[in-house]
């Protein structure tokens, strides 16, 4: 009954329409490539001060899960991710959009985005503090054996040459070295340039390396960017829930790993989402058709990158320690308005974090109506805008977003030049996308490995540091299944052809 | 493509690849123990990948061709519709030159010059010129609009030049 006080502080006509401000803020900031929900949490964290505290928080909440979601525009709609968890929507969102269902596309990933938020502020109600101190038996062999699970990825990124993709990866996993070492503090590869030392910034990176080679292919083909239905279908809503309800089993797992991914510190919505898209690959009878537009693909990483804002609010909340950039952002906020960061947080302020926990809710659930309106007409307009005028757009765009990460001119010309290499790779058949996974877990990788290592060194066990955790483990056995699944589903499906020939006979 | 360049792409690739491995792991001996551990196990994975390329390539010629397709973001290889490369190289310049440029004029007058720029790279010969003036002109109009929404909504600071 005390919940449904708090539910009721939560619904007052303020705080929902700070909520909805703040979702369409949100979205619109994430769908533009470069502007990350860290960077539309920063911007409009003043703005709450004046607030009363729940009211502030819902609001950034608000703009936090928004923008998260909105990432999934660009990556739909001009195959760049708005935010770098939205890298893994681009492999199937658009190719849909690409065969002229990018309207359903975008619905998919709208309603996937609300399950997944649904489902990690859920969790974050009802078992945030056991979660909480299993986020915090984490320690750098864990890290580093989940940097390795995204890296497995790598086999369902590059279908047709391993090997490239593999390539591809190390290029990537290079780039990521670039600079001062996360350990140790040695100056790598930055050709005594000292505009380098400060390495590669991930979002930059990944601008340039989805979004360059995107306007080079605009410019130099003669056929239009989008395919458009002649008959606009509307929001197609029953079509999409009966696809999302047809595949419940992946919406639901991919919540959960979202959840559970983003309540490791650092971790974050990009790992989420490609984790999840690997694990909805892999349990699929049609895992060939991933990355030719298959909506699972889209179902999985939305649901899984938008579960990761309640799921990265876990820690944040109970330990103080933030699971996601902006989270840090909101831990500060939390820390200005006055409230005491703990596991008692929800005891004795209990009034401020459940107002705030379900006005998250309620913002997660004003995604639909707003990201189905947005979504409709970011379909049309984009379809309908000319190609001379979208490519000076984009370009546009990825200037000023490249820039505006760390207000660094390097940025940009960085974003520029892995553009215009990763479009070259591209046409010797080198996929994108393990350079961006290479790219984004490089520093996790390198950081537990060399600390494990360390750790390890100094037990004179660097064997049972690696390998001796229960959670290192478990995740080697995951790891393991991942890779041998194929082969083993290869051998069973031949298996069971030979015994049904044998038995016609 | 023949599969004969697709076969030279990927021995040149390989090379390529094995090249950068030998790069990372000279430069990582002048590195501390922690510094260097995890850039030696990418070069030697590196070389080792290159050449694993170059053999397979060799023996098995017809993975080539078939590896031009297939891996996920690689969609330019798959509608091979006609093809103007003149315009992409065009493009590559008016970006390197707007970027050089931007310094100097800062972001709006060397974004709108560009957009312009870009729109005409896009559409020449596709669509009248009015219709790409008037695209051009709408486009100034956009980056001035954005550039004010940045600098004075957000408050989110934009490439600033010598001259602007």
């Amino acid at each position: 009954m005390e919940s449904l006080g708090y539910l009721v502080s939560a619904l007052t006509p303020f705080n929902l329409a700070l909520a909805l401000v703040g979702v369409f803020f949100g979205a619109l900031i994430g769908a533009l490539p470069g502007l990350s929900a860290t960077m539309a949490v920063a911007v409009l964290v003043p703005f709450t001060f004046a607030m009363e505290p729940a009211s502030g928080l819902i609001m950034l909440g608000a703009i936090y899960t928004g923008a998260v979601y909105g990432g999934a525009f660009a990556a739909i709609l001009v195959n760049t991710p708005g935010t770098p968890s939205a890298i893994a929507t681009t492999f199937d969102g658009f190719p849909m959009a690409k065969r002229g269902d990018g309207a359903l596309a975008v619905t998919i990933a709208t309603m996937s985005s609300v399950f997944g938020g649904v489902v990690g502020v859920m969790l974050l109600l009802l078992v945030a503090p056991p979660l909480a101190t299993v986020a915090l038996r984490f320690g750098p062999p864990e890290y580093f054996w989940l940097a390795i699970l995204g890296l497995t990825l790598i086999a369902a990124l590059s279908v047709g040459n391993t090997i490239k993709g593999i390539i591809a990866c190390l290029i990537g996993l290079f780039l990521s070295m670039v600079g001062v070492a996360a350990v140790g503090g040695d100056v790598r590869f930055t050709l005594d340039n000292p505009a380098l030392v400060g390495g590669v910034n991930v979002v930059a990176g990944l601008i340039g390396i989805y979004c360059i080679p995107v306007l080079i292919d605009l410019v130099i083909k003669d056929e239009p960017h989008l395919a458009v239905k002649e008959q606009q279908p509307g929001f197609q809503f029953r079509e999409s829930l009966s696809i999302l309800l047809g595949d419940k089993l992946n919406l639901l797992r991919s919540s959960v790993l979202g959840t559970l991914i983003g309540i490791l510190p650092g971790a974050g919505g990009s790992i989420a989402s490609l984790v999840s898209y690997a694990e909805a690959r892999r349990a699929s009878k049609e895992s060939a058709k991933f990355g030719t537009g298959h909506p699972s693909g889209v179902i999985a990483t939305e649901s899984a990158n938008n579960a990761t804002v309640g799921g990265g609010l876990i820690p944040t909340m109970v330990l103080g320690i933030p699971g996601t950039p902006p989270d840090a952002i909101i831990l500060g906020a939390l820390l200005v308005q006055g409230i005491k960061i703990g596991p008692t947080l929800f005891t004795e302020q209990a009034a401020i974090s459940y107002t705030f926990v379900f006005g998250l809710l309620i913002a997660t659930l004003f995604m639909l109506p707003v990201g189905l309106l947005i979504g409709r007409y970011a379909y049309q307009g984009i379809s309908a805008i000319p190609k001379a005028a979208l490519v000076p757009l984009i370009a546009f765009m990825t200037i000023i977003g490249s820039y505006a990460i760390q207000n660094n001119f390097t940025d940009v010309v960085l974003m520029f030049s892995l553009g215009v290499m990763s479009w070259f790779l591209n046409r010797a058949g080198f996929p994108p996308s393990p350079i961006a996974l290479g790219l984004v877990l490089g520093s996790i990788a390198e950081q537990g490995f060399v600390q494990t290592y360390l750790i390890g060194a100094a037990q004179q066990n660097v064997l049972g540091r690696f390998f001796g955790g229960p959670i290192s483990i478990a995740i080697i056995v995951l790891i393991l299944f991942g890779l041998l699944w194929p082969i083993l589903q290869s051998a069973i499906s031949k298996r069971k052809r030979t015994v049904e020939t044998g038995e016609a006979q | 493509m023949t599969p004969q360049s697709s076969t030279l792409t990927n021995i040149l690739s390989g090379l390529a690849a094995a090249g950068l491995g030998t790069f990372i792991y000279l430069q990582s001996r002048h590195l501390s123990a922690m510094g260097s551990v995890f850039p030696t196990t990418i070069a030697v994975a590196l070389v080792g990948a290159g050449l694993l390329l170059i053999v397979t390539t060799l023996l098995r010629p017809s993975l080539a061709e078939g590896s031009k397709t297939g891996a996920l973001g690689t969609d330019s290889l798959k509608t091979p519709g006609r093809q103007e490369y003149w315009r992409g190289v065009a493009l590559i310049v008016v970006m390197i030159a707007w970027l050089f440029s931007m310094r100097y004029l800062g972001l709006m007058l060397s974004g709108g010059i560009a957009f312009a720029a870009i729109a005409f790279v896009t559409g020449y010969g596709k669509m009248p010129l009015r219709r790409l003036l008037v695209i051009g002109v709408c486009g100034v109009a956009v980056v001035i609009g954005f550039t004010l929404l940045m600098t004075q909504a957000l408050s989110i600071p934009v490439p600033r030049g010598r001259i602007f």
